[in-house]
C-alpha cells in the first residue's frame, strides 16, 4: 500500500439481513485498487448440531442453513439420505419437489431483483418487484402453509400433496403473474437508471469465473454453460422442457437479464409440472439405521448447492458437509470490485446474489493522518444514488 | 397515462392492514401452521409428540394430583402430558403427524405476542 491508497472495511455487522461478511477494500482515491473478503461471522455450528440429532430432525435444521433458498438445503439434504437409504421416492413427490423448487427460484430471483434496484436507488422498481414476488409467496403459503422454511419435505418424499382446488389457484395466480412479469422484463430492458448504474459494472471474465469457481447464474452470466437441472437432472427435471439462459457480458446488466430470463423457464417449467404431474402416493416410509455415504448435488436459486452425509450404523449422521453457492461466489465479486468506485461496491456484491449483508457499516481510516471515518450503510447507499443522479444528468 | 395511474391510486385502498389490530382482508391459507390446541381429555401421554420435535421444544410434565383425579376411564394409565414451549416453537407441525390419537392440533391462530412468558406455553 502506497501513500496515496487508504483501506477500509465493508462490514460484518449488519442488522437486516443474512450472512454478515467483511470486504477490507484498499482505495486510490475513489477508485478500488484491491479487495479482500473475510467470512466466517455467522458461524453456527449446524454440521456439528446435525451430528447430534437423527436424520429427520436434521431435515429441519437444514432448512434452516438459509432462509431464501430453504427448500434446496432441505430436499438436497433429503436427498442424500435417501441415496443412503436406497428409498425410491414416489414420482408425485419428485414432481411435487420440482414445482416447490422452481416457485423458490422465482421468489428468490424477484427478491434479489428489488435488493439490486434499491441498492442504485431505483425504489419504485424495487417495490414493484416486491409486489410481485408477494403472489408466489402466497402459492408456496398456500401449498405449504408457510411463507419460507416450508417444511415440504420428508425422508422419502413431500409432506404436502397438491389437491385440484390448489392446482386450480396455482394455474390462476401464474397466469396473473405473466403479464407482470413481462412488465418487469420491459422495465429491466428500457430503464435507462439500470442500464447507466449496471452495464459494463463489475465485469467477470470466463477465465476469472472459472478461476474463481463461481457457480450458478453468476458463472452463466460469465458464459460457462452449466446448469445441474439440464446437465445432471435429479428429480425429474430430464422429462421437462427448458431453455438455460448464458450471457458472455459477466457485468451486473448481463446478471439481471439473465435472471429475468430465469424466471420465465421457472414458469414454463411450474406450469408443465402442473400439466404433467402423476397421482400416486407422496412417500415412502423410511426407518431405520443406515450405512454408508453420500453427495447430492442440486441447482439452488443461487447456484450449486452440495451436501456431503455419512451414516454409520446410526440414525444421527456421522458427518455432514454443506457448501452453499454463495460460498462460491463470494471470491468472484471481489476480483470484480476492482477498477470500480465506492459507489459501485454495493452494486457489485448485491449482484452475485449473496445473502447480502455487507453495507452496514464502512471505516474510511487515514493511515497517514490517523483519523478515521465510519460510513453506514445509509452512507453509502446515499452515495449510491448520488451516483445514480450524476450518471442520470 | 401517469394521470390515469395518479388516479387510480388516489381511490385505492392500502395493500397492507393494521396487523395485529386488524385482521380483516388477511387470508390465512388452509394449511397455515399456527398456534397449537392440545386436547389433554384425549391425550393418553405416549411422548411420541417429544421425541420427534425437532426443535426439543416438547417437555412431557407429570401431571399433579388434581389432574390425576380428574382423568377419564379411556386414558387411565396416563402419567404425564405435554407442555410446548412456544417461544421456541419452529412450526414445523411434526407433532400434529406423529400423535397418534389426533389430539395435538395447530390451528391458524396467528396473534400471539404477549409479556409474559407462562402464556406462551400450551399444554
Amino acid at each position: 500500500m502506497n501513500e496515496e491508497q487508504t483501506s477500509f472495511n465493508i462490514g460484518p455487522q449488519h442488522p437486516a439481513l443474512k450472512e454478515p461478511e467483511t470486504f477490507r477494500v484498499i482505495v486510490e482515491g475513489e477508485r478500488v485498487v484491491k479487495a479482500e473478503a473475510i467470512l466466517g461471522h455467522t458461524h453456527r455450528g449446524i454440521e456439528k448440531m446435525a451430528e447430534s440429532r437423527d436424520y429427520n430432525k436434521t431435515l429441519y435444521l437444514a432448512e434452516r442453513i438459509c432462509g431464501i433458498c430453504s427448500f434446496a438445503h432441505n430436499a438436497n439434504f433429503a436427498r442424500a439420505v435417501e441415496f443412503v437409504a436406497d428409498v425410491k421416492v414416489p414420482k408425485r413427490a419428485e414432481f411435487l419437489r420440482v414445482l416447490v423448487a422452481e416457485l423458490e427460484r422465482l421468489h428468490s430471483h424477484l427478491l434479489w431483483l428489488g435488493v439490486l434496484a434499491h441498492e442504485i436507488g431505483f425504489d419504485t422498481f424495487y417495490i414493484l418487484v416486491w409486489n410481485d414476488r408477494e403472489t408466489i409467496m402466497d402459492l408456496l403459503e398456500t401449498l405449504t402453509g408457510n411463507r419460507v422454511n416450508y417444511g415440504m419435505n420428508r425422508i422419502g418424499g413431500v409432506r404436502f400433496d397438491l389437491n385440484d382446488e390448489i392446482k386450480k389457484i396455482m394455474r390462476d395466480k401464474i397466469e396473473e403473474f405473466k403479464p407482470r412479469l413481462e412488465k418487469i422484463r420491459d422495465v429491466v430492458l428500457n430503464s435507462k437508471t439500470i442500464i447507466a448504474r449496471t452495464n459494463g459494472v463489475g465485469r467477470i471474465s470466463k477465465d476469472l469465473a472459472r478461476k474463481t469457481c463461481v457457480t450458478g447464474p453468476t458463472a452463466r452470466s460469465s458464459g460457462i454453460d452449466w446448469d445441474l437441472r439440464r446437465d445432471e437432472p435429479y428429480f425429474i427435471y430430464e422429462q421437462l422442457d427448458f431453455n438455460v439462459p448464458i450471457s458472455d457480458r459477466g457485468d451486473v446488466y448481463s446478471k439481471i437479464i439473465l435472471r429475468v430470463k430465469e424466471l420465465f423457464e421457472s414458469i414454463k417449467i411450474i406450469e408443465q409440472v402442473l400439466d404433467l404431474i402423476p397421482s400416486g402416493k407422496i412417500f415412502q416410509d423410511v426407518r431405520g439405521r443406515f450405512e454408508g455415504k453420500a453427495v447430492s448435488r442440486i441447482e439452488a436459486p443461487r447456484g450449486e448447492n452440495f451436501h456431503y452425509v455419512e451414516f454409520r450404523k446410526s440414525k444421527n449422521p456421522y458427518r455432514l458437509k454443506v457448501r452453499a453457492p454463495t460460498y462460491a461466489n463470494v471470491v468472484s465479486s471481489v476480483e470484480a470490485l476492482v477498477g470500480h468506485h465506492i459507489a459501485d461496491i454495493p452494486v457489485i456484491v448485491a449482484a452475485n446474489d449473496p445473502c447480502f449483508s455487507c453495507t452496514d457499516r464502512t471505516l474510511i481510516i487515514d493511515r497517514d493522518k490517523g483519523r478515521y471515518q465510519i460510513m453506514s450503510a445509509r452512507d453509502l447507499r446515499k452515495l449510491s444514488v448520488e451516483t445514480t443522479k450524476e450518471v442520470m444528468q | 397515462m401517469l394521470i390515469v395511474e395518479l388516479i387510480k391510486n388516489l381511490f385505492r385502498k392500502p395493500e397492507t392492514v393494521r396487523y395485529p389490530y386488524e385482521t380483516k382482508g388477511l387470508n390465512f391459507p388452509e394449511r397455515l401452521r399456527a398456534m397449537h390446541v392440545i386436547d389433554q381429555d384425549s391425550c393418553i401421554g405416549c411422548s411420541k409428540c417429544a421425541r420427534a420435535c425437532p426443535a426439543f421444544v416438547i417437555q412431557m410434565v407429570p401431571l399433579t394430583e388434581e389432574e390425576l383425579a380428574k382423568r377419564n376411564e379411556k386414558i387411565k394409565r396416563k402419567r404425564v402430558k405435554p407442555v410446548i414451549d412456544l417461544t421456541a416453537c419452529i412450526f414445523c407441525g411434526v407433532c400434529e403427524e406423529v400423535c397418534p390419537t389426533d389430539c395435538l392440533n395447530l390451528t391458524n391462530q396467528l396473534v400471539m405476542p404477549s409479556g409474559r412468558k407462562e402464556e406462551l406455553e400450551v399444554g
